[in-house]
């Protein structure tokens, strides 16, 4: 175990890792607990990150293999509209319920919409195989998707949706 | 589980592979993607990974005489965005995408996957039926060897342990028509069945038909063209010429097979029209 270098969300930060430490694992002792590690055998897929842009599996990345040398960003620092996009549909869609495969979710939607993938309903759900959500039954995730390429594709200029009202504004008892 | 403790070393030039390699129980890492499961499950306990991922000089994919010569370190997302070029680009781009899931792809590599020979895969299939040659480095000198030949059983491949997988050379396959099946159990798993079919130039009564999954390593046969999938005499005369070329399987899986085989042949049947784009103009190259 000897301190070496990763540059994560755009920051080198200092770590101590053994070889055999996954990149999950490194990114989780940095406090950076959205990656989550569920099946360790790249199959679940709550451990997505991005490494130099493109999503991999941060449980089948190895620290040391990423040391000095890849731009990592995790669900803690990927910013931009396309994400910002992602969040507000799989809220408005009720994409979530108890959040566990929600950061590798987000970052699984915003790559395949991000690279044309999400045509269509069948296209969306094929390619949402890469992640496990036992929650959801997925169709809120598979219209998240679906609604922000529609968003893409054509803009809307004003969103119709009463809960975006801002909470001073709302009428009634708030709980 | 974390995996059992391992030194590892990351090559910057082929010699320093090489000599990295030669400790005893190392073992070369490149995507990871099947490697780092096997680390994690304790089924590999190697003392030593030689990471390769730095050695430029097996990336890339670009033209070579009449064909075209694909780095080792090629991922798979590099061969489903369609880096390979011409019918058999196609081809493997369709393989790539059915290969695993996204993220995977991103970063597992074809020379990888070949080495690793796992016969439930892609790659051992694909490469095989659009004829590829791989060339096999060493300290000691290089060789070619068939991708048909290169697979000798499940995760056994002809890839010695001071070898490296460098680089696949694919010759021109500009007049083929390639049909491609895969059946699984979900989306992007291994296959329980995987079949090509090469209808040569164009469709005819019969077609060439690889087969991966059931088989314990790929196989190739002369079968006649199917007339549709629901058609249970084409797939029981299918299914017994598959068996005369495989070791012994249950009927479900030779089935399987068939129906694989059966698809793949109406797939390249329904795709005789197109005429793809070809990777052709000498020392073309894309970096991948």
């Amino acid at each position: 175990m000897y301190e070496r270098s990763l540059r994560i969300n755009g920051e080198p930060r200092q770590t101590n890792f053994q070889d055999r430490t996954s990149l999950a694992h490194a990114i989780r002792e940095q406090g950076l607990t959205g990656t989550k590690v569920g099946c360790e055998q790249g199959v679940c897929g709550s451990c997505n990150v991005l490494i130099n842009g493109d999503v991999a599996r941060s449980c089948l990345t190895l620290a040391a293999s990423c040391a000095d040398r890849d731009d990592i960003i995790t669900i803690e620092g990927i910013d931009g509209r396309l994400v910002d996009l992602v969040r507000d549909a799989m809220h408005q869609e009720h994409g979530l319920q108890c959040g566990f495969c929600t950061p590798g979710m987000v970052i699984a939607i915003w790559d395949l919409v991000g690279r044309g993938a999400a045509k269509d309903e069948t296209s969306v759900r094929e390619a949402l195989a890469s992640n496990l959500c036992r929650c959801t039954g997925y169709s809120g995730l598979v219209r998240a998707a679906l609604r922000v390429a529609a968003e893409l594709e054509a803009p809307s200029v004003v969103h119709s949706d009463s809960t975006d009202a801002a909470p001073e504004h709302q009428e009634g008892p708030t709980t | 589980m974390r995996p059992a403790q391992f030194t590892m070393c990351r090559a910057r030039t082929v010699a320093e592979a090489f000599e990295a390699m030669a400790v005893d129980d190392a073992k070369v890492i490149a995507g990871g993607q099947s490697l780092v499961p096997m680390l994690n499950f304790r089924l590999a306990r190697p003392s030593t990974l030689v990471d390769i991922t730095g050695l430029s000089s097996l990336r890339g994919v670009q033209r070579e005489g009449r064909g075209v010569r694909v780095g080792g370190l090629t991922t798979h997302a590099a061969i489903e965005d369609g880096a390979i070029g011409g019918a058999a680009g196609v081809l493997l781009s369709r393989m790539a995408a059915s290969l695993a899931y996204r993220p995977i792809r991103n970063r597992g590599t074809v020379g990888g996957s070949l080495s690793h020979a796992d016969n439930r895969a892609e790659w051992p299939l694909g490469m095989s039926a659009v004829g590829a040659q791989a060339r096999l480095i060493s300290a000691s000198g290089s060789r070619a060897v068939n991708v048909a030949d290169l697979q000798l059983g499940p995760f056994a491949a002809d890839v010695r342990a001071d070898e490296l997988l460098e680089s696949l050379w694919l010759p021109d396959r500009h007049d083929r028509v390639y049909g491609y099946s895969k059946i699984s159990a979900k989306v992007g798993e291994f296959a329980e069945a995987m079949a090509v079919a090469d209808l040569g130039r164009d469709a005819g009564d019969q077609f060439t038909c690889w087969i991966g999954a059931p088989a314990s390593r790929v196989i190739s046969l002369e079968l006649p063209m199917p007339r549709c999938t629901a058609d249970s005499g084409w797939l029981q005369e299918a299914a017994r010429n598959i068996q005369a070329e495989t070791d012994p399987l249950p009927a479900y899986e030779l089935n399987l097979a068939a129906v694989a085989a059966g698809r793949a042949a109406l797939d390249a049947l329904a795709r005789a029209g197109e005429r793809p784009e070809e990777l052709d103009r000498e020392g073309e190259r894309r970096d991948v």
